[in-house]
């Protein structure tokens, strides 16, 4: 059954390009550090948004040489902006595992090679720099890291506190149930948005990075377990019917034990198209906050921070590249919901028929 | 274990009424009775395990010296699968289709005693091998729905007797099989009453096994146990008229 699944959902080429996409953008975001030339905090002020290197693989002369940049030389136009010129007797090889800032491989094996990078002084900015002339590139990997990791780690909070207390709600039913209810009721009663910003208010403004990060996290649960412990209730009312129920109670297991090992599995097809389905709604959350300043605070990237710089539209005239952040953001949303749609099809028996 | 004047009902309408039965050590104790008569809510009354609704209006059930319709939740689970186990009808049903039959037996370990994984493995193949199952290494591993019908009633049976419980209460047990394997499961309470010494609680509306197996027997109809008393006589000579009609359908 599993495999008929599987291979239906693969006649669904959309559904399957994404999840590719997806594949490739969690990959990069979890190798950011190797793959990102520059650590997101490497500066290099003079290169204030210095536009996306461009990359040769000709000479002068028109020979095909390794590849290469130039270094930028620096004018002043009349508004005292910034215009960059190649400098023709300055080059850069672009090499392949080169040294680099220190950073960690997967937080555990120290290291200093990055995939690819020019010697000091030369800088690469393969699409384009900030207004403090960090490369835009590196910065969106380690943002990824960020804005992807809140995501899964706030769906699996709110989605563990979502399937335990709709579990308990729907297996004990009766007066539980009702309170329970009550509960999620008043949660999903608030606008989401307002509810996140006034959750917001209440962390201290003197928290450090780590902090915040772990106060979005949980912000967000939050917020979110309401609607899925409202269905997960719904169904564990009619599986606690099951005669596996009653058999697993004349064996004498705990209720806790019933409910996690015997019914909340029964839930799964719909929790993981509902997880598929809410993990956008996490991304844009933690992206909205950031973005309005509230969330991760510079020099640490995240997607929607990085867009905070395209809030001007000077800036989006003259270096059009910082809207990228903005594009990755909607890439990764669409993927989640075209693959959640599509395990829906294909797991759903309500809309399968 | 000891039934007194028990009495269950729904909506204030009783389904079972003044119900009194001893299932006396090492022996077979079989409920007869049409459908809807009140066999079923009377076992898992005994264990309270009623549907919801369903109410408990007086009685008592006297096991080991105290009574289960009064202690505690917690001794109540501990009797629960460790002293009074229970069989059901329909093993397809009665086992979760998500876990692996050997899982589900395992489970009865997990919950009462604090046997390790290996532990708890070993015993499983060796129940699975006293319930009459070839291959235990294969049923530990498969799914409910990839054993035929009679390994699965054994399996169910093997989970019953895993921590050698004093009762067991078996709900028409043989029903959902053909009439050999009946047979067959049926001598398999009689070889597991003589190696584990315990007592069945048989519910059944089937008088050809009433008179094989059970050493007692009452007949149950409208939620009243109309006669009781040791098996060959109430078979060779039935008092009641409800008796009677129910023999009539065997011969
Ligand atoms: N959840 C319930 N709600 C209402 N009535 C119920 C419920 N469960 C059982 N009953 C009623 O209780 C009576 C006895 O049911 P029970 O299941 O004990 O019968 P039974 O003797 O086991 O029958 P069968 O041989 O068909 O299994 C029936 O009349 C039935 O309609
Ligand atoms: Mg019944």
């Amino acid at each position: 059954m599993k495999n008929r699944a599987w291979s239906q959902f693969c006649e669904n080429r959309w559904a399957v390009a994404g999840l590719i996409i997806l594949g490739i953008i969690h990959a990069a975001a979890l190798f950011a550090d190797f793959l990102a030339p520059y650590s997101f905090s490497n500066e290099e002020r003079t290169y204030s948004y210095a536009p996306p290197s461009k990359i040769h693989f000709r000479d002068e002369q028109g020979s095909l040489v390794p590849p290469f940049v130039y270094g930028a030389e620096i004018k002043f136009d009349e508004y005292r902006r910034r215009i960059y010129q190649d400098k023709a007797d300055e080059k850069y090889p672009l090499s392949f595992f080169v040294q680099g800032d220190k950073y960690k491989i997967l937080g555990l094996v120290p290291t200093t090679i990055h995939l690819f990078g020019v010697k000091e002084p030369g800088r690469i900015y393969l699409w384009g720099a900030d207004s403090r002339g960090r490369d835009l590139f590196s910065r969106l990997l380690h943002g990824a890291r960020i804005s992807l990791s809140i995501g899964i780690l706030g769906v699996a909070i709110s989605f563990s506190i979502g399937l335990l207390v709709g579990g308990i709600a729907g297996y004990y039913g009766g007066k539980t149930d009702d309170i329970i209810m009550r509960i999620c009721e008043m949660f999903m009663m608030f606008p989401g948005f307002y509810l996140l910003l006034a959750l917001r208010a209440v962390v201290p403004p003197n928290f450090n990075s780590i902090q915040v990060y772990l106060a979005i996290v949980v912000i967000l649960s939050f917020i979110g377990w309401a609607s899925l412990a409202r269905v997960i209730r719904g169904m564990c009312l009619s599986l606690r019917e099951r005669e596996f129920v009653l058999a697993a109670k004349t064996m004498g297991l705990s209720d806790l034990r019933i409910i996690i090992r015997h019914i909340l599995p029964h839930t799964l097809s719909y929790s993981l198209i509902a997880v598929m389905l809410s993990i956008p709604g996490y991304i844009l959350a933690e992206s909205s906050l950031s973005l309005i300043g509230l969330g991760i605070q510079d020099p640490y990237a995240s997607w929607g921070n990085l867009l905070a710089e395209a809030m001007g539209i000077v800036q989006i005239k003259f270096a059009p590249w910082i809207l990228l952040p903005g594009f990755f953001i909607f890439i990764t949303v669409m993927c989640f919901n075209v693959v959640g749609d599509a395990l829906r099809d294909v797991l759903d028996p309500k809309t399968s028929q | 274990m000891q039934i007194k004047n028990l009495a269950v009902s729904v909506n204030s309408k009783k389904i079972v009424d003044d119900v009194s039965l001893t299932v006396e050590e090492r022996s077979i104790f079989a409920l007869v009775g049409g459908s809807g008569s009140g066999k079923s809510t009377t076992g898992l009354a005994v264990l309270r395990l009623l549907a919801p609704g369903l109410e408990i209006k007086s009685g008592e059930a006297i096991f080991g010296g105290r009574d289960l319709l009064k202690i505690g939740a917690e001794e109540l689970r501990q009797v629960r699968g460790k002293e009074i186990a229970m069989v059901f009808q329909e093993p397809l049903y009665a086992f979760n289709p998500v876990l692996t039959v050997g899982q589900q037996i395992e489970e009865v370990f997990t919950a009462h005693t604090d046997f390790l994984g290996e532990k708890r493995l070993e015993e499983t193949l060796r129940l699975l091998d006293i319930v009459g199952i070839k291959d235990p290494l294969r049923v530990h591993k498969s799914y409910p729905h990839q054993l035929s019908g009679g390994m699965r009633q054994r399996a169910m049976i093997a989970q019953a007797v895993a921590l050698k419980p004093r009762l067991i209460i078996a709900d028409e047990p043989t029903s959902s099989l053909d009439v050999t394997l009946q047979a067959r499961v049926m001598e398999l309470f009689l070889k597991l009453r003589d190696e584990f010494d315990l007592s069945v609680l048989l519910i059944t509306h089937d008088l050809g096994v009433v008179q094989h197996m059970a050493d007692h027997v009452a007949v149950m109809n409208n939620g009243k146990i109309v006669e009781s008393g040791s098996s060959g006589e109430v078979l060779k000579n039935p008092k009641h008229q409800y008796t009677r009609e129910l023999l009539s359908y065997v011969s």
